[in-house]
């Protein structure tokens, strides 16, 4: 089943990365969005079927465009799979007390990044 | 034929026929992604050198004036280091930065050894980065 994935990362390598790998690999279509304040514009326009989301952005940070993402009613339903390069178990506990619906780790393995979408969002297909 | 080539999808003779298709299908995909990132890290290699630029001058920076905003512009530069270089399949990239990451963040005063480590780390990142361009190298 095709899906469509929103990614919202303000880094180029790891946008178009994420992206080749989504595209190559499960044949989803990819938008992006390179900061928070696009991805919810994207969201709202696009109405993704998951959104990848990084953590660590100038302006408007992950967690903050989760908040918008979730206070937003054409978008507060879409789930959100938090992108960070944090491994330190405080920052975990944090990201997770927001609601989001899983955490994705940097570096992710581009052969398994879609398999691990999948798994974390129960997609049988 | 070892045992762990024996294993790579193609070679699968006792799936039905749809599986093997299906098989088939993923593993050129694979092949397709492999080759897509070894031309892309070609193209984003400059990219990732600045960044390994901006941390070797936070430190360099930090060796000559002590603690301050350059603590934070390298640990910066070391968090996107780290989550670049595991993706494009330097895992051991990824644990350097990230200890430089840690190192930069800590909250006390960075000592002599702690700028020395942070030293040793970039000159790591540099040859890991170059070597990475070599044909073959992963």
């Amino acid at each position: 089943m095709s899906r469509r994935i929103l990614i919202i990362d303000d880094e180029d390598d790891i946008r178009q990365v994420a992206a080749l790998s989504l595209e190559t690999i499960a044949g989803w279509d990819v938008v992006l969005a390179n900061s928070g304040k696009a991805g919810v514009e994207a969201a709202t326009r696009e109405q993704p079927d998951a959104i990848l989301l990084d953590v660590m952005m100038p302006e408007m940070d992950g967690p903050s465009t989760f908040l918008k993402l979730q206070a937003t009613p054409q978008t507060s339903k879409i789930p959100v799979l938090l992108l960070t390069a944090k491994v330190q178990g405080s920052d975990q506990r944090r990201f997770a007390g927001l609601g989001v619906s899983g955490i994705l780790f940097k570096p992710f393995d581009p052969l398994l990044l879609s398999k691990q979408v999948s798994e974390v969002l129960g997609w049988k297909d | 034929m070892n045992e762990h080539s024996a294993s790579v999808p193609s070679g699968r003779s006792d799936l039905p026929e749809a599986d093997k298709r299906a098989s088939l299908e993923q593993a050129d995909a694979q092949k397709k992604l492999h080759d897509l990132l070894a031309t892309m890290w070609e193209q984003r290699k400059g990219a990732v050198l600045d960044r390994l630029h901006v941390l070797e001058d936070s430190i360099s920076s930090l060796s000559e004036s002590g603690d301050g905003d350059c603590r934070a512009v390298g640990a910066d530069a070391a968090h996107k280091l780290a989550g670049i270089l595991g993706t494009f399949g330097l895992p051991r990239g990824t644990d350097l930065a990230r200890e430089a990451e840690v190192t930069l963040e800590k909250e006390s005063p960075l000592t002599t050894e702690d700028i020395d480590r942070l030293r040793f780390l970039a000159r790591e990142l540099g040859l890991l980065i170059a070597q990475r361009s070599l044909p073959g190298a992963r």
